[in-house]
């Protein structure tokens, strides 16, 4: 009864969750491929997700590889959220609350140049948001 | 660091020591000359990307040298004219491969030659960025993540290389007019993997390369123009991954034997050419008849197989590819071919096996850079010979 209990409770949080629409990043495992570039994700720091309506995840091994899968795409629905990866503590962050730093001596996997942070301080010279980024 | 034109000839092949901190040797000064040596210990820096030598001139010579315990290997940095030629680069086995650097690791560097190097336990073997005009030859890439990564760098040659034992063989990304001639891509077979990736590639040529024992041979997305002829195919789990991005491909007098899966088409179709001129490819399994014996199928050849349409479906059936039941459903799809046509056909198949002259060399894990070859097409061939008669025979 206990049991049932819990799991009902479990239940509940978990469409409370889903209510609330907070759509969480989903991790990189090993084996995972770039949904753009079809390459393994190795270097954890560099990548990207797009979490999509339908919850459908897709996973990039560098935040270019991402923006030019989004100009490529037919598919122009506004995804649930899309998340990149603070390169100091490799932890997931909302693209919207990143900043970028882009440079072309930064060896990305793709050769993109393109890292995110959290933290702003971090960026000498320009930052960019995300609405800012071109392929 | 090398400042100023010099030649540097180790005798008795002496040890260059780095500090474990920054690269072991860089030479920013022309024309030197750097051979017969050991170079160890360099630091472990990956975004300084400290390596056994570092590049950043040209004109140089870098011959002989045997690199171990270094991050990324022999690193050229917007260094064009150099020559690369029988280095043996042994990277740090005991890190990940995401956190090692590439072994031989080239950009914005043009005209360079690579000749009968070797790279193991590095990140990627070859990693080539915005470099054109490059000649790669018989260098042997084994034991890493990418054999050769390579992304928008036009009009470079790959000839008589080796690339096994890989988690993928060959990335080609972003690049036209490359031309891949006898080289080896076998048993490369990490997750999701490849012989051979075209993304984004066009006008490339692709000639006489063994393909063997890989999870996808040849896997192409949105690469145009290319032609593939008279390469080999075998063994693999998967011969061909196709993506409908691709257009206007050539594939003509390619030997596909023992596939599991002779292609994977995704998208709706392609307009991939199966023939030419010079006639169609050679399909183990074509079951067609020569009535006018010359040497082409009367009947065409569907390029299809059963379980690219549950795989299109239900990706995770993969994993019992090689299970009889799915053997069982192959032979049962052959009989009463009803649950899908296919929409690429052969129109004018080889009756038999095109005879490749190419000698490749065997796969073996010595530090020699002198090469043993071996006949190792000739068995093939034999093999498929074999097989080609057998069924006949029945």
């Amino acid at each position: 009864m206990r049991k049932l209990r819990r799991i009902g409770s479990l239940a509940l949080f978990f469409l409370a969750a889903c209510a609330a629409g907070q759509i969480g990043p989903v991790p990189i495992e090993d084996g995972d491929a770039c949904s753009f570039c079809r390459m393994a994700i190795s270097e954890r720091q560099f990548a990207a997700e797009i979490i999509k309506a339908d919850e459908a995840v897709l996973k990039f091994d560098d935040i270019a590889c991402m923006l030019r899968y989004q100009a490529r795409s037919e598919d122009k629905s506004e995804p649930a959220a899309i998340f990149v990866t603070d390169y100091d503590s490799k932890e997931w962050i909302r693209a919207e609350d990143a900043h970028f730093m882009r440079s072309e001596t930064i060896k990305t996997p793709m050769g993109g140049g393109i890292i995110a942070y959290r933290d702003r301080s971090k960026i000498q010279g320009d930052s960019l948001r995300f609405g800012d980024l071109k392929p | 660091m090398i400042d100023r034109p010099l030649t540097i000839e180790g005798v008795g092949s002496p040890t260059i020591k780095g500090t474990g901190k920054g690269s072991v040797i860089e030479i920013t000064a022309d024309n030197c000359i750097v051979s017969g040596l050991k170079v160890e210990a360099s630091g472990s820096d990956l975004v300084n990307e400290d390596a056994g030598i570092l590049l950043r001139s040209n004109g140089n010579t870098i011959a002989d040298i045997e690199m171990r315990d270094i991050l990324f290997g022999i690193y050229l940095f917007h260094s064009s004219n150099n020559k690369i030629v029988r280095n043996q680069i042994f990277g740090r086995p005991e890190l990940e491969s995401g956190a090692r650097g590439g072994g031989i690791h080239v950009w914005n560097s043009a005209h360079n030659l690579f000749e009968d190097n070797v790279v193991t336990a590095a990140r990627d073997g070859m990693y080539i960025q915005n470099s054109s005009d490059n000649t790669f030859r018989r260098n042997r890439v084994f034991d890493l993540r990418y054999g050769l990564h390579f992304m928008n760098s036009d009009d470079n040659l790959f000839e008589e290389n080796v690339f096994y034992d890989n988690i993928a063989g060959a990335a080609i990304m972003y690049s036209k007019n490359i031309v891949l001639r006898r080289n080896t891509f076998v048993h490369n077979r990490g997750f999701s993997s490849f012989g051979i990736l075209f993304q984004d590639c066009r006008e490339c040529t692709i000639e006489e390369n063994l393909v063997l024992d890989n999870a996808v041979g040849l896997f192409l997305e949105a690469s145009l123009n290319s032609t593939f002829r008279r390469n080999t195919i075998a063994e693999n789990d998967v011969a061909m991954e196709i993506f409908a991005s691709s257009e206007n491909n050539t594939f003509t007098e390619n030997n596909f034997i023992n596939n599991m899966s002779p292609l994977t088409m995704i998208g709706r179709t392609s307009s991939t050419k199966w023939t030419s001129d010079r006639g169609g490819n050679y399909w183990d399994d074509y079951d067609g008849y020569d009535l006018d014996t010359d040497g082409k199928g009367d009947v065409a050849h569907p390029i299809h197989n059963i379980f690219e349409y549950l795989e299109g479906n239900f990706p995770r059936v993969r994993i019992y590819l090689n299970s009889p039941a799915a053997q069982a459903l192959v032979a049962a799809e052959k009989a009463f071919p009803i649950l899908k046509g296919s929409n690429e056909f052969d129109r004018r198949p080889l009756m038999s096996p095109v005879k490749i002259d190419t000698v490749f060399p065997p796969r073996e894990t010595g530090g020699s850079a002198k090469w043993f070859l071996l006949a190792f097409s000739a068995v093939l061939l034999g093999v498929s010979f074999a097989v080609f008669r057998g069924g006949v025979a029945r």
